[in-house]
């Protein structure tokens, strides 16, 4: 087996208009602007695609970028990202999968992969290390996910749409394994290329890091980390993603009836304690993986994958149903069908309230599970009403009216976290670049889980959600598992010697001294470092966190966003929940303005022009 | 309409900014030395361990007056300030700051209080006994000659007593222990 | 002895004598209401007790709109949702509870079900949770020992999350109870000895608790004295009126002292015995009372010692001297106890009432955690625990 040291620096596009494949390479400033994975992926569209062009048009490109770390064997690095401009939303937006697609890919020797044009007839790419063939998908088109990789398995690891995907519903997604690249609609773009399948046949080239030893150092730094950090060894390890229902409730942000309230009594019945001892579950991740919070577990004796928590927050506590068993059970339609079941269950939440208003007319109401399974199997095929619920809830409130209840910024559903008992997480839920993504800064993190933000104030999260926005970009295209830094950020020595009362005097009282004071992101940039042999220093790496975060944002407004479009639901500006005692809405308007300024922007959103020339991403 | 309004005079909810500042700080130090004892005091981690994995327990004085945060989750007893918990699994409430005060200062004892009806419970009873069993053992911990007007039974003074009372007031007071 | 401050709360109407039931529809009229429902069990169905009740009612405008019979021996939250649903769709507009604790728990969980509109009982555990306005509710004891029927507490347990719930108001309490010896009078020798004992240990521990308080003390008083004079009559003549309806009363009036008391070791200890190793309420009260006196002692002799006044008679009281009334207290509740055993069988130790002696180190972790705990004056610990098990163990 050859091997390839550092990266490979080479992405094949393929055309499949004229079904003809280039190899691209990535010069070496590229990569240490751009550190790769979802970075460089954005950066190839920038230069190569029309920013106008139609998302379900051949004119869109999507990119698959496996990152840096991929295939050297660095804890939790089984990620690969995928950046295209979403249907959803009409801007750029980028996912995160932790299928077997992307290491196959790698070891294919490709760093990434990207999709322009689009076909007649349905069919589906091989990607081998020579480079791609062409196939036809007829017997393929209209099958569910889980039976196109079945049929796909001898050919190499997959990456398929389902049915959703084939009928360009708005959020529909692209599975690889037990694993989806969920948000954005991703599965539609595909769809709307006559794109069913990639399958790539790896193994033919091994990947070593450039410095082996330093890498070694650093990857057992990182994995004592992982294993000593009580959120990654223990509740992420054990219970999963689940875990986190028990925060959310507590801290009144799971959202309930279509966020009409932010706790219920009976959220108990969905944590991942309950469920992990009563339905026996087991782990079921990513490859490679060191904190394990993937979970399969046996649902009235039939074995399905544990639903993630946004899975069980909206299409469980959102649509007032505490049902494991049901949650499961859609979960795994939602997958088969190839669907994000957050836009889904965000969709089908402001349906049951639209119902419950007059607005519509249907079956759905809250709590009651009757007609859910049909109403998703509608979505997936554009059935009858299911033809208007597939444009997601912005769509839907457009043509019926109740805009006031559609949860979602920028036409994408919000995720399962209530931004009225988390004001960070409102403002980054509004500036998040792919509309209302709880990754994009996951201030929830500090203000709910750890508490190192006090969650009801503006104070500082202007300042920590650039801040975050800027890491996760790195480490979305290094491309590691977010989870990572639980382990990465706080088992370092300053934050692991001081109280938690400390860090919480200063993260909330003295942003800056603490960003200065604490390198938060050594773990991440040694082991770029290490990989790709090229040195950086923390300001280099930080800022090639913005450069990521602003070129984005500058592809966006080129593609229309403005200052208008980053707000929130009228109902997290304006009504305030039962469960609060106090009237709680989320003061937007005042965190906003500070971001701006803190980012750089103009007051309408735009980065200004000193900014882009001082990032390098215009002359 | 003005000088009846001065004759029959309203009479505004002031408030008891002292007591409530040194509740305040008793309750920061209480919190850091149940953080401290899980760690230390063989019992206390005993009692605690027998509670589901995630557990939540607040102690808060109403209407909305200081409260201090303790759950057990991912394997230790974390204290969280303030932090407002929606469905805690228990939640001591006292009904008065006043008795809160008097309580933090010595000058009535935690049974007293339950035997007065200055307090009650929200939430799952079962582990009440539990809590209050770890409360002794943390006062006894904090609080070195005077424990007696805290609790209903002192313990025997041990070494393991007075050492955990020095890592206490060493460390453990500043939340260094967790 | 007056303590620094006291609670006292006690808002039940009580209808007590011979015919007393009589007085059933007037109170509910004077209520405002027409159509109770009625909670019971199969025992009193088969003791015919409903049809006495039925009796009562002929001629009067009072209609029972539903009669629930099923209620398990714990009373469980499926019980008290089924009964409510029942309630509901008959369109009753009162509660009437005829049985003992069990009934009388469920029908009172029924009534906050129904007050507050909603089908999670869970949401209201613990003290004072309930806000709203309650249905009017009554009560008909017939077993004359838990004084259920006087109590702000109630215990329903949730077999799917295998938990007992406590739910503790002064909202729950009936608006009015009946206590007529007709109902209890089918009783056989060996509950009433065992209810008996229930109620005497409500009393005494009433008296020993850290609440009590110089009202409570008078009914705990009033309470002894009839139990230790009428009880054994009631025992061995089952037929006399006069017996049980004294018997009956004493229940309530323990029942009214120990809801503002409070209970403390004996009641910790026993309900741990009952629950692990299922020995009725009543017989594990009985057992253990005279060991938790004992336990008690050091911090309360001045009130054991006053026990005995009630307990042994005046004579008695004069003739012992000061230093030995709180022992001489404590034997007498042991004597009285075996007096008991000899009309009735009641068992006089753990081991004859069916506990295993490998349960005992279970029965002491429960007791620890017990909610009466918290009402003794002394901290109970496991130490403690065992060995008041220990000694009630062997004869």
């Amino acid at each position: 087996m050859e091997t390839i040291v550092g990266t490979s620096n080479r992405v094949l596009a393929v055309d499949l208009t004229t079904q003809e494949f280039e190899v691209i390479e990535v010069p070496d400033i590229d990569r240490k602007m751009y550190i790769g994975g979802k970075g460089l992926g954005l950066k190839l569209i920038y230069d190569r695609m029309d920013l106008e062009a139609d998302p379900l048009g051949p004119d869109n490109m999507i990119a698959f970028m496996p990152g840096v770390l991929m295939g050297t064997g660095a804890p939790c690095s089984g990620r690969f990202a995928a950046v295209t401009k979403s249907p959803q939303t009409g801007v750029m937006a980028s996912s995160s999968c932790g299928g077997p697609f992307g290491m196959a890919l790698k070891t294919a020797g490709w760093d990434g992969l990207l999709v322009k044009g689009a076909s007649e007839n349905p069919v589906y790419l091989v990607v081998d290390r020579d480079g791609v063939t062409f196939r036809d998908a007829g017997d393929l088109w209209g099958k569910d996910t889980r039976q196109a990789q079945e049929q796909l398995a001898k050919e190499g690891e997959a990456l398929v749409i389902g049915p959703a995907g084939e009928n360009l519903v708005r959020f529909a997604n692209i599975a690889s394994g037990h694993r989806f690249l969920g948000r954005g609609g991703m599965g539609a773009v595909l769809g709307a290329k006559k794109l069913k399948a990639i399958v790539a046949a790896g193994k033919a080239y091994k990947i070593v890091p450039k410095d082996p030893e330093s890498f070694d150092r650093i990857k057992k730094i990182a994995t004592d980390y992982i294993n000593r950090n009580p959120w990654t060894s223990q509740a992420q390890r054990k219970y999963g993603t689940l875990s986190i229902v028990n925060i959310t409730r507590t801290s009144g942000i799971l959202p309930v009836r279509n966020f009409q309230d932010g706790t219920s009594d009976n959220a108990y019945k969905i944590t991942g304690e309950v469920i992990s001892e009563k339905y026996d579950t087991r782990h079921h991740t990513c490859k490679p993986c060191t904190i394990l919070c993937g979970k399969k577990g046996k649902f009235d004796g039939e074995e399905m994958p544990v639903p993630e928590y946004e899975t069980v927050g909206l299409l469980g506590s959102n649509l007032d149903i505490y049902d494991p068993v049901a949650i499961a059970r859609w979960n795994r339609l939602c997958g088969d069908m190839g669907m994000d079941t957050i836009s889904a269950g965000g969709t089908l939440g402001w349906v049951m309230e639209a119902t419950e208003k007059g607005l519509v007319k249907t079956n759905l109401k809250f709590g009651s599970p009757d007609g859910v399974e049909e109403a998703l199997l509608d979505i997936a095929h554009c059935r009858g009403f299911g033809a208007d619920m597939a444009m997601g809830s912005k769509g839907l409130s457009e043509k019926y009216g109740g805009t006031e209840f559609a949860m979602h910024v920028k036409g994408m559903e919000l995720s399962a976290y209530d931004p009225r008992g988390s004001f960070g997480q409102g403002l980054s839920y509004a500036v998040a670049n792919r509309g209302g993504c709880h990754l994009s800064a996951t201030m929830m993190v500090m203000e709910n889980f750890m508490c190192f933000l006090a969650p009801h104030t503006t104070m500082s999260k202007a300042r920590w959600t650039a801040f975050f926005e800027n890491m996760w970009c790195c480490v979305n295209s290094l491309h590691t598992c977010l989870f990572t830094s639980f382990a990465y950020t706080t088992e370092l020595t300053i934050p692991r010697f001081s109280s938690w009362i400390s860090t919480l005097i200063g993260m909330q009282f003295m942003p800056g001294i603490l960003m200065a004071a604490v390198d938060f992101s050594v773990i991440y940039r040694k082991m770029w470092q290490a990989v790709t042999g090229i040195s950086i220093s923390k300001s280099e790496f930080m800022r090639a966190g913005e450069r990521i975060h602003v070129l984005e944002r500058y592809m966006n407004t080129r593609m229309g966003v403005t200052a208008g479009k980053d707000t929130l639901p009228a109902r997290l500006l304006t009504e305030s929940r039962r469960c609060d005692k106090k009237n709680r809405t989320v003061p937007l308007d005042k965190m906003i303005a500070k971001y701006y300024r803190i980012r750089g922007f103009t007051p309408d959103g735009r980065p200004k022009p000193s900014l882009l020339k001082k990032l390098g991403i215009a002359a | 309409m003005t000088s009846r309004r001065q004759r029959y005079y309203q009479i505004k909810p002031g408030r008891k900014h002292v007591k409530t500042a040194i509740v305040r700080l008793v309750m920061l130090t209480l919190g850091h030395a149940f953080q401290t004892a899980y760690r230390i005091d063989p019992e206390v981690k005993k009692e605690v361990d027998s509670w589901p994995p995630t557990f939540h327990v607040v102690l808060e004085v109403e209407p909305d007056g200081p409260r201090m945060t303790l759950i057990k989750r991912n394997g230790a007893l974390q204290y969280l300030g303030e932090k407002e918990l929606y469905n805690a699994d228990v939640v001591i409430v006292m009904k008065s700051i006043e008795f809160m005060f008097r309580m933090t200062m010595g000058m009535m004892s935690m049974p007293r209080i339950v035997a007065e009806n200055r307090q009650y419970m929200k939430g799952d009873l079962v582990l009440a006994g539990s809590i209050i069993r770890c409360m002794n053992r943390v006062q006894t911990m904090m609080i070195p000659v005077v424990t007696g007007l805290y609790i209903k039974k002192v313990p025997p003074l041990s070494l393991r007593m007075i050492k955990n009372r020095i890592i206490f007031w060493t460390c453990g007071v500043w939340g260094l222990v967790k | 002895m007056i303590p620094r401050y006291f609670e006292y709360y006690n808002s039940v109407r009580v209808v007590a004598g011979k015919h007393a039931l009589g007085r059933l529809p007037e109170e509910l009229l004077r209520l405002g209401v027409s159509r109770p429902i009625l909670i019971t069990d199969k025992g009193v169905v088969n003791a015919g007790l409903i049809d006495i009740v039925k009796e009562h009612i002929e001629g009067s405008g009072v209609t029972i709109g539903a009669t629930y019979d099923d209620t398990p021996v714990d009373s469980s939250i499926h019980a008290v949702n089924a009964v409510a649903d029942i309630y509901r769709e008959t369109g009753c507009d009162s509660i009437i509870a005829v049985g003992g604790g069990s009934v009388i728990d469920t029908a009172k969980g029924v009534n906050i079900v129904l007050s507050e509109n909603t089908d999670d009982l869970m949401k209201f555990r613990g003290n004072n949770r309930v806000r709203a306005v309650m249905k009017p509710f009554a009560v008909i004891p017939t077993t004359g020992g838990t004084g259920s029927e006087v109590t702000t507490a109630a215990v329903i347990s949730n077999p799917d999350e295998n938990i007992k719930m406590q739910f503790t108001t002064p909202l729950m309490l009936p608006d009015f109870t009946i206590l007529d010896p007709a109902m209890t009078r089918t009783m056989p020798p060996g509950i009433t000895a065992a209810t008996g004992m229930d109620a005497l240990t409500h009393a005494i521990e009433s008296y020993m608790s850290i609440q009590r308080n110089p009202v409570s003390d008078e009914f705990a008083f009033t309470a002894i004295r009839l139990i230790m004079e009428n009880l054994p009559v009631a025992v061995s003549d089952g037929a006399n009126e006069d017996a049980r309806l004294a018997i009956a009363n004493a229940a309530m009036i323990a029942g009214v002292a120990f809801s503002n008391a409070m209970v403390g070791v004996v009641h910790a200890v026993a309900h741990a015995v009952g629950g692990v190793c299922h020995v009725p309420h009543g017989i594990a009260n009985a057992i253990i009372l005279p060991h938790g006196m004992e336990f008690n002692l050091p911090k309360v002799r001045d009130a054991v010692a006053g026990m005995l006044l009630p307990l042994a008679g005046p004579d008695v009281y004069a003739s012992t001297p000061k230093k030995r009334r709180a022992e001489k207290a404590i034997e007498t509740v042991r004597e009285f106890a075996k007096e008991l055993n000899r009309l009735s069988g009641l068992p006089l130790c753990l081991e004859d009432a069916g506990v295993r002696r490998e349960q005992l180190d279970r029965v002491a972790r429960v007791a620890i955690n017990d909610g009466a705990s918290h009402f003794n004056p002394i901290e109970i610990e496991y130490k403690d625990a065992i060995g008041i098990l220990v000694r009630a163990y062997g004869a």
